[in-house]
């Protein structure tokens, strides 16, 4: 019988880049920079790494294949390292890599490291990577873009509910709005200045509605983890000690594209991966016990529906919550996006998901700064790869043991 | 009835000169953006440019982002961008946008 990983895995260290243009370095010394922190907070050496695991997504303009870019970088001394890829779940999905490694039994420690070297690369957006993506995939969406795709999420959602656009657009500014209200105050992100709701929505449109501000922006960075029992955590002497709480992974099935019980207004992945993390956390009533989050605000409409799909906000009442301030940083809700977010770290693939772990833990620590918030218990972190209606789910929920 | 508000050293300064997407240009140096808000109760329309005035004598502010002539339904604002030399903004007195029909709408500039 299948017991979940509640409270099996500790997590002793954490590190994590300054994310931007980081034209003064590579991948390398991004994951090294990111490393060192990681080291010096774990209180371990390198060589008590057992195995480790990286997450990149566009390889093939980035680190390089297989997890040789890792181990040669970190000097990792001939452990198994393992590259995984899994869209913008791919550094959550290296954490989930190192958690299980650990919570099998067969390493004591491991490292779980995102990196994502994007912008010397000649674009802005993401790539597009072509057949790359396997042949159901281009056949199923041969031509589109980010930002429309999530566009279409816009209006469906907005039809749904009979949003008037002028409402929508207020809501989606103030997601944005409250992410670099946030940012301001994080000298890691990229991003670093406020923005009014106004500049929001006069802002160039991308895709109706979505403007500038609606749209993170791709970014350099590197985040990473150190991972081990909650028995080995002791035994070191380690003390108020963050514990996984649940890691949960779903991925579109080809339900949305294929039959019409679909209406392109949520996603299907996220509304069922949140039930099942809240199961194996022991969490019953998210609303009231999740303390923070970061979702995957790659476009402002994203992070509003997602409030619905974790099922914090009820249906339809998204908007609402967003404008009430429920989701900012001293709304006395649910605070989203307390390091500033996609918005104003950018979306550099593989590092985001370690990224928004980072914060969660420094929160758990009362390490974050003018950003801390008050006696956090749970911090959940998402991750969504992919356009609505086909793509990878990622939730982390961690915790004080 | 156009309101103006000049925002100079925006903060969409860095984000207009990272941040490609989907056909938005990469446009570097957009230190002021301006926001035309409709007051009125029609729609207007309203070309790119503006005349700015001052110590430096009058000239004409052409290279705003986006170009060509906007439609500002009532209520809602349009964000104009460009490049402005802090030194001649400081010593600018007024600034003037005009609509298509002829309007024209003076504006001080306070510090």
């Amino acid at each position: 019988m299948a017991t979940g990983i509640r409270d099996k895995v500790a997590i002793i260290g954490m590190g994590c880049t300054r994310f931007g243009e980081r034209w003064d370095v590579g991948a390398e010394e991004l994951m090294v920079e990111a490393f060192c922190e990681c080291l010096g907070d774990a209180g371990v050496d390198r060589h008590d790494i057992q195995a480790a695991w990286l997450g990149t997504c566009v390889e093939e303009v980035n680190v390089g294949k297989s997890g040789l870019p890792l181990s040669t970088t970190l000097r990792l001394p001939f452990i198994p390292v393992t590259r995984v890829e899994n869209f913008c779940a791919s550094g959550t999905e290296s954490f989930r890599g190192a958690v299980y490694a650990v919570a099998s039994g067969a390493y004591d420690i491991c490292l779980a490291m995102g990196v994502e070297k994007l912008k010397d690369t000649g674009y802005g957006g993401l790539p597009n990577p072509g057949s790359n993506w396997g042949s159901l995939s281009w056949l199923w969406w041969p031509n589109i873009t980010a930002p429309g795709a999530f566009a279409l999420l816009a209006s469906a959602y907005a039809a749904k509910y009979k949003i008037p656009d002028q409402e929508l657009k207020r809501a989606l500014a103030h997601v944005s709005a409250k992410s670099h209200a946030n940012g301001v105050l994080n000298p890691k992100a990229h991003l670093r200045k406020a923005v009014t709701e106004d500049q929001v929505i006069a802002a160039p449109i991308v895709a109706h509605p979505l403007g500038l501000f609606d749209c993170c922006g791709v970014s350099d960075g590197a985040a990473c983890a150190i991972v081990t029992t909650v028995e080995k955590a002791k035994q070191m002497g380690k003390k108020d000690f963050i514990t996984v709480k649940a890691l949960q992974l779903a991925l579109s099935s080809g339900e949305e594209m294929a039959f019409n019980g679909w209406d392109g207004d949520h996603f299907m992945t996220t509304d069922q991966c949140s039930v099942r993390a809240y199961k194996e956390a022991g969490i019953t009533n998210p609303r009231k016990e999740i303390s923070m989050m970061e979702v995957h605000d790659c476009f402002s409409i994203t992070e509003l529906v997602t409030y619905e799909d974790l099922h914090i906000s009820d249906r339809g009442q998204a908007v609402r919550d967003a404008l009430d301030g429920f989701y900012d940083r001293e709304g006395g809700g649910v605070p989203c996006q307390v390091d500033g977010g996609l918005k104003c770290f950018g979306h550099p693939i593989g590092a985001s998901g370690l990224r928004m772990l980072y914060e969660m833990y420094l929160q758990l620590h009362g390490r974050a700064g003018e950003r801390q918030i008050e006696n956090p218990v749970y911090g959940l972190t998402h991750n969504l790869g992919g356009v609505p209606f086909m793509n990878v789910c990622s939730i982390a929920i961690i915790g004080k043991y | 009835m156009i309101e103006v508000k000049f925002i100079m050293n925006s903060a969409v300064e860095e984000i207009l000169s990272f941040k490609t997407c989907c056909g938005l240009m990469r446009v570097f140096d957009q230190n002021l953006e301006i926001h035309l808000r409709n007051k009125g109760s029609g729609p207007i329309m309203i070309p790119s440019y503006f005349d700015l005035l001052g110590q430096h004598g009058a000239m004409r502010v052409e290279t705003l982002t986006p170009p060509g002539v906007h439609q500002i339904m009532p209520g809602e604002i349009l964000a104009l961008y460009c490049a402005m030399d802090e030194t001649v903004w400081g010593k600018s007195t007024e600034a003037v946008f005009y609509d298509c029909a002829g309007n024209a709408y003076p504006v001080g500039i306070v510090d």
